[in-house]
């Protein structure tokens, strides 16, 4: 289906990210709290943003295959 | 801090920074395959209208000759109107297609533009905010590779990785925050954690900054009354 392999990348990569915080185990609580707040940092926001407009692109794209389809 | 803690952050460090580059690049490839396909999707609707178009022109014109070759009959002219009848059945068909699919065309126009502005958005977002996420924790590993190592074990080695370490840190996270607001200003983009989460982050980080000078203060005195105390004794 259409924009599914780029939501599914980008789905992946949000899931690496948060994955990555887990290499913080050695860190210090003031460090990790630090970075706990930087999880949710705008790499991730952004990558939450996009993942919305894809959704939102995929419905309407779908929307359109409807319209056109042949048996309509 | 203990050799292994310090290695650790040297671990995590690397790691981060990995991570972080390692997103960018997925956010690039799938910004570049959704350009592709929703550029694909709207290149197809709108070869779809065109056909709908010359559908409907090509029905028109067959009407049109129907209806002639009516308006000629003089007699037994039943054949004829039903021709006439069923090409403008068909006529209608077509432009009812032809309906559904400007919709399409206007909806995937619509999808590829809003995709098309998000993406160029968020790329610069992301590439703006990882470059400066790397660039502070190369710089955090620099030093800390750099510290005069991890056998000394001293008072003064431990102090010194704390510091650094906590600095870099607190620098890194403050970028980020700072980042956040500036390009989500920039880009006019409203990201989910503007107002909330990027302001709590940045109260957190200026009470942190707070601490860390008033304990550096207290630390910085203890050393000197240290001093002192050794100066007296000798």
């Amino acid at each position: 289906m259409i924009l599914d392999d780029p939501i599914r990348q980008v789905e992946t990569a949000r899931a690496e990210l948060g994955k990555v915080a887990d290499s913080t185990g050695g860190w210090s609580d003031e460090k990790r709290q630090a970075f706990d707040s930087h999880r949710m940092s705008p790499l991730d926001a952004a990558g939450g943003r996009l993942l919305s407009q894809l959704r939102t692109a995929r419905e309407r794209c779908m929307a359109a295959e409807r319209l056109l389809s042949p048996d309509r | 801090m203990s050799d292994d803690l310090v290695k650790a952050e040297v671990r995590a460090a690397r790691a981060l920074k990995q991570g972080v580059g390692r997103y960018a690049e997925q956010i690039r490839g799938a910004a570049a395959q959704a350009r592709r396909e929703i550029a694909a999707a709207d290149r197809k609707a709108q070869e779809a209208l065109e056909r709908r178009r010359s559908e409907v022109r090509k029905r028109e014109q067959e009407l049109r000759q129907a209806q002639a070759a009516l308006r000629q009959c003089r007699q037994d002219c039943g054949g004829l109107r039903r021709q006439a009848e069923a090409a403008a059945q068909r006529l209608a068909d077509a432009s009812q297609a032809l309906g559904r699919a400007r919709k399409a065309a206007q909806l995937t126009a619509t999808a590829q533009s809003d995709l098309l502005k998000t993406l160029q958005n968020i790329e610069a977002a992301v590439g703006e905010h990882s470059s400066v996420a790397s660039s502070a924790l190369a710089s955090l590993d620099s030093k800390l590779a750099s510290l005069p190592h991890f056998d000394l074990g001293s008072a003064a080695h431990d102090l010194l990785a704390g510091t650094a370490v906590t600095v870099e840190v607190l620098a890194a996270v403050s970028s980020f925050g700072r980042l956040a607001g500036d390009a989500a200003q920039a880009v006019n983009v409203n990201f989910p954690i503007r107002d909330h989460s990027v302001a709590e982050m940045a109260e957190h980080q200026r009470d942190q900054e707070a601490d860390y000078v008033i304990k550096k203060d207290a630390e910085d005195q203890e050393r000197m009354n240290s001093g002192e105390r050794r100066e007296t004794t000798a």
